[in-house]
């Protein structure tokens, strides 16, 4: 039976060894309970790590970036990577993503939002802000007039011809 | 007496009475501000605006008119977070020169309830990191052993002197109160590290307009305060819908009063055995069974109960988030805002030189990674797969609640806060993964998270617990935590 208050508040401090409780609350050793002491109660909460890992041999290949590849997602992305770090930093990327292939997800829907069962309010079809374009170009670093000012469209962007030189020596050495 | 160590509460009541007046204390933060600087966690201080703002509030404190349920409190917001005329950075070179002409929601109803925001925090560029070593303005230290004098309330005196002890920062304030944002566990893991409550809203409950995207679909304003009630008070004032925010719900959270002493009887509180996972210290499970054993003694009913894709959480993260990121940051090209770097002869060469110049390489390699999973080859293995995984973990949380759990309590991080040096040995992704291994489920499903600090470890560093409840029960969940707050009684810091 508690001795304790309604509403004693315990002092949780460094060493554990002063609990405001007055019955046994005994230390369980990490390995487990020792045998010359047992805990009166065992708690909800586990002891030992839960650990189901996932197992390599489950998972598919390792892929291995190309400079295709990099080239076909600079252009997506329009950043730049081509250098061995950004390689690698994909590559550990896609492994990771490739531990979600081992899950079952037969017959799942995929969720989107967790807001998929509520509709959405609409606005009105009326307009009630705007009158904002000085204080809106304002936050531009280049305008002209009234406009944002962009260079030509449907021109390629290619890096210079040295670019992706380092990235084609290291598949070279890797390939050797 | 230092208004700044109480809680929000004992401040607004003094501001009232006029014990304090809302420039005193507003000059007080700023000082306290100036005097903790070496800690890094403002990258822009509004004294001017701040002053002024309380000036507005001492009036209206003479006047007693028409006072709201902030005003005078000094916070503190995210750099994320749109502030009118004030710098808003996200911690990155794209938008060092950004001054937005709005200001988020968060914000307006925060200094519409009289709040004085004393500046914007610190964080990882684009919020992409719970460290706050990966800001383009340099990392944040942590209070803890940052060597500034400080002791602890309820305790003996201690001074801790200890110098050249950085660890790992705070993504927002520790003054009074903060908002800041939490889309895999940005809020809770450092509040979890630097002794305070780290509170994630049910996604929705409170608008994300004007907070600048990462991931739409879990990113959610997040609140950090010394007390549970401070952390309500706040959430009363900021939740509810919006117009601006289409994805933004309808709650019953104004003007938020948690229950005087919060009652366990009949509860019953889940511990989801997955969130034991490898690494998790030995104090941390300590801790987690004796508040877990307290809430028993307490009329609590405990259940171990299992969520099994807890640990696909993180993987499924490490999609979602590059995806939905590869599509959110194609806005930064340097033409309407931000950093732009001149290159006359192409459009895309413009954009490329640009991005590549205001963007580090975590960012860089989300927007990648995010690109590569949405391929068409791809879109099917990755990014459909993630979602359908999200479906799944979801689903972990609904049978729990179904089955009559209405709480669910774990650790928030596995260990107390790490060295600096060590952190970042450890690359991005390897930090996320370990770091939100127990923060980032709720972010999937949506459901509202609080950490409450518990106790102090050996080092004297601060532990802390996670409470997570069904969406919308944020009111419940509070009290919860309010509950645990009441009987643990944390060593909470004073600096001298």
């Amino acid at each position: 039976m508690l001795k304790t208050t309604r509403h004693s508040s315990f002092i949780l401090n460094r060493s554990w060894s002063f609990m405001s409780r007055t019955y046994e609350v005994l230390h369980l050793s990490r390995k487990g309970i020792s045998s010359s002491v047992t805990r009166e109660r065992v708690s909800k909460v586990p002891q030992h790590p839960v650990t189901t890992s996932i197992k390599e041999k489950e998972l598919p290949p390792k892929t291995k970036v190309d400079l295709q590849l990099v080239q076909l997602l600079e252009k997506l992305s329009l950043v730049d990577f081509a250098n061995k770090e950004g390689v690698a930093r994909l590559e550990a990327a896609i492994n990771l993503a490739d531990k979600l292939s081992v899950v079952d997800t037969d017959g799942v829907e995929p969720m989107i939002t967790v807001l998929e069962d509520r509709s959405l309010p609409l606005a009105d079809d009326e307009v009630t802000t705007g009158d904002m374009s000085e204080e809106l170009l304002g936050c531009a670093v280049k305008t002209l007039e009234d406009y944002f000012v962009v260079p030509p469209g449907n021109i390629d962007f290619a890096q210079d011809e040295e670019y992706y030189h380092k990235l084609g020596e290291n598949e070279e050495k890797k390939a050797v | 007496m230092n208004h700044l160590l109480g809680s929000a509460k004992d401040v607004l009541g003094c501001l009232r009475q006029g014990s304090v007046s809302a420039v005193e204390l507003v000059e007080a933060a700023l000082r306290q501000q100036e005097n903790v600087a070496r800690l890094n966690a403002f990258i822009s201080r509004t004294s001017e605006t701040a002053l002024k703002a309380a000036d507005e509030s001492q009036k209206r404190y003479e006047k007693k008119d028409n006072t709201g349920p902030l005003e005078g409190l000094p916070v503190a917001v995210k750099d994320n977070f749109c502030t009118a005329g004030i710098p808003t950075t996200c911690g990155s070179k794209m938008l060092q020169n950004y001054v937005p002409p709005y200001s988020a929601t968060v914000v307006k109803r925060l200094e519409r309830a009289g709040a004085v925001i004393i500046g914007k925090t610190n964080l990882d560029e684009f919020a992409m990191g719970s460290g706050t070593v990966d800001s383009s303005f340099g990392p944040t230290r942590n209070i803890y052993r940052s060597g500034i004098r400080y002791q602890f309330q309820n305790q003996q005196e201690l001074k801790e002197d200890a110098s050249n002890v950085p660890t790992e920062g705070l993504d927002g304030d520790w003054f009074i109160a903060g908002g800041s944002s939490d889309t895999g566990g940005s809020v809770r893991n450092p509040a979890s590290y630097c002794g305070v409550v780290g509170f994630k809203p049910s996604y929705g409950v409170v608008p994300r307009a004007g907070l600048i995207s990462l991931v739409n679909s879990m990113d959610v304003p997040g609140l950090f305060g010394r007390y549970v009630d401070d952390v309500a008070t706040m959430l009363g004032v900021v939740a509810g819908q919006d117009s601006q925010d289409s994805t933004s719900v309808s709650s019953d959270l104004s003007n938020l009063k948690l229950p005087e002493e919060p009652c366990l009887d009949g509860l019953v509180v889940g511990i989801p055995r997955e969130y034991h996972c490898p690494g998790v210290s030995s104090e941390v499970v300590d801790m987690w069974t004796k508040v877990a054993d307290i809430m028993e003694d307490s009329g609590a009913e405990l259940r171990q109960v299992s969520m099994p894709h807890t640990k696909y959480s993180i993987l499924c993260y490490s999609v979602l988030n590059p995806c939905e990121v590869a599509s959110n940051f194609t806005r930064y090209t340097g033409v309407e805002y931000g950093h732009r770097v001149d290159a006359s002869h192409s459009m895309e060469a413009m954009y490329a030189l640009t991005r590549s110049a205001g963007l580090n390489d975590v960012v860089r390699g989300r927007i990648l990674a995010g690109n590569y999973f949405l391929l068409r080859e791809n879109k099917e293995k990755y990014y459909k797969q993630a979602l359908k995984v999200r479906r799944l973990i979801l689903q972990d949380f609904e049978n729990v609640w179904n089955s009559g759990v209405d709480f669910l309590l774990t650790p928030v991080t596995l260990s107390a806060a790490m060295r600096y040096s060590e952190f970042c040995q450890i690359d991005n992704r390897t930090q996320t993964a370990t770091q939100d291994i127990c923060t980032q489920a709720s972010n999937m499903a949506g459901v509202p998270a609080v950490t409450v600090p518990v106790s102090l470890n050996g080092e004297g560093l601060p532990l802390s617990l996670q409470l997570m409840a069904p969406t919308n029960k944020d009111a419940a969940l509070l009290s919860v935590a309010k509950w645990i707050e009441q009987r643990v009684n944390f060593p909470r810091m004073c600096i001298s």
